[in-house]
């Protein structure tokens, strides 16, 4: 299976699946924000086979996922955000320079774009995570079968330091960068595969 | 020149990345350090909560025991005795010249049903010290055995009568060890009152036992399930043919 292959056809075969079992099981907070996040990643996917038709490129896709990707996930994590005003309002920073950084950043100077909107989102996510994590800590849990947390923040952890050098990863020459699509590609498909699992486990356990 | 061939640029991507790998490694850590320590507490708190419940089921066994002991003791004071009492005048009044036999018998009985229902339930043990009770339970044994007892208290205690008959309890079975089982010719009895805890300490110079193997037998565990109910320890030393010796201590209140 190689890495195009693999992005082409399976990616969007597992974010399919990934909606019709999480469209079947709406019935938590996490599992709702996971659907959406799900159904976000395919209209993205869908989206970037279509874009290149009408415009030079797709990139502005990066700056939307990486919008709503936060909205999501402050909506996942909100009430642990209530008690965090530090984060809310990092938030609100981040969700800020991902729409200033869309409008002024022109896609087709590809020689200068450097986009950290992916890099921001990722932080906000992932202090997110650890806002959760470390909250109910303190709380005395021990995050037992929780595993839906660590995933997120190894995940976009990696996407944070990958997505570093956006601007060598579009104008390198293709066999420099390969690794890194490559290993994003796998990461990507491994993720969603969690979260399908994670949406089709909890839905079986609930019933 | 395109923006990855900038060494500014390069370098601010390598602090970025590197920022990221420290923030986020000092929260790994300090995220690790909470989950082991949430675990052991909750560990802790599990084997607590077990360590209660089989205290309680002890407790619960023993005083089910003793209940049972006053019940049988009462029933044989009350009934048997009384009726033998009565055959006894009885056989007094219509036979005092022909049956001596039978009365003498009838006597011996009464003692016996008497000295049963005793040791079933001890009477007036709320009245007695713990040190006098202990004092009974080793009297029948200075016959046969050089006994050494030494009392001493730092303080006045009104033990509870469940523990005076669970230390009276322990202190029965050991005589029976010693004087069954270990064949001892001394016996030192060393009984101490401090503030807060009372030690029992004993020791004989009999034959001794094998300790791995004794834990098995249910002597040396009733003594064990007496001292938790007193929420004490008790521990055992002995070594074959160089006598043993018993350590009991439990809270006061």
């Amino acid at each position: 299976m190689t890495p195009t292959f693999l992005s082409q056809y399976v990616v969007p075969f597992v974010l399919i699946v990934g909606i019709i079992s999480g469209a079947l099981n709406l019935r938590s907070k996490n599992r709702y924000a996971i659907f959406l996040y799900l159904s976000l990643g395919f209209i993205i996917d869908m989206a970037s086979r279509f874009l290149p038709g009408f415009q030079s490129n797709n990139l502005i896709l990066f700056s939307f996922l990486s919008f709503f990707e936060v909205v999501i996930f402050s909506f996942m994590y909100g009430e642990k955000l209530k008690k965090a005003v530090w984060l809310q309002v990092l938030t609100a920073a981040g969700l800020i320079y991902i729409a200033c950084e869309a409008i002024i950043l022109d896609t087709t100077d590809l020689a200068n774009y450097q986009t950290y909107a992916r890099n921001v989102s990722s932080l906000l996510i992932v202090l997110m995570a650890l806002q959760y994590i470390f909250s109910e800590l303190k709380e005395g849990s021990t995050l037992k079968g929780d595993v839906l947390h660590f995933a997120l923040l190894f995940y976009f952890s990696f996407e944070f330091m990958l997505l570093i050098p956006f601007n060598f990863l579009i104008n390198a020459s293709a066999t420099s960068i390969m690794y890194i699509w490559t290993a994003r590609v796998i990461l990507l498909f491994i993720f969603y595969s969690y979260l399908i699992y994670y949406l089709w486990s909890n839905g079986k356990t609930q019933k | 020149m395109e923006q990855w061939q900038d060494p500014e640029i390069i370098l601010l991507w390598i602090l970025l990345g590197l920022g990221f790998l420290v923030m986020l490694l000092i929260f790994i850590i300090v995220l690790t350090r909470m989950i082991i320590r949430n675990s052991i507490e909750a560990k802790t708190k599990e084997n607590q909560l077990k360590l209660t419940n089989q205290q309680q089921l002890i407790q619960a066994s023993i005083t089910a025991q003793e209940k049972e002991r006053e019940r049988l003791a009462s029933d044989i004071h009350d009934g048997l005795i009384s009726k033998l009492n009565g055959l006894k005048l009885q056989a007094e009044i219509q036979y005092a010249s022909t049956a001596v036999d039978i009365v003498n018998g009838l006597e011996r009985c009464i003692m016996t049903a008497r000295r049963i229902s005793h040791d079933l339930s001890p009477p007036l043990i709320e009245h007695s010290t713990l040190e006098d009770v202990i004092d009974e339970v080793i009297e029948p044994y200075r016959s046969t055995l050089n006994i050494t007892a030494r009392y001493s208290s730092q303080k006045t205690i009104d033990y509870s009568s469940e523990k005076k008959i669970q230390v009276m309890r322990i202190m029965e079975e050991v005589m029976m060890n010693v004087h069954k089982h270990a064949h001892a010719t001394a016996f030192y009895l060393r009984w101490r009152t401090f503030a807060t805890h009372s030690f029992l300490y004993v020791k004989d110079n009999g034959s001794g036992f094998d300790l791995p193997s004794a834990q098995k037998g249910l002597g040396l565990k009733n003594m064990e399930s007496r001292a938790q109910y007193l929420n004490g320890q008790v521990r055992f030393h002995s070594k074959l043919n160089e006598g043993s010796s018993m350590l009991l201590y439990f809270p006061n209140n």
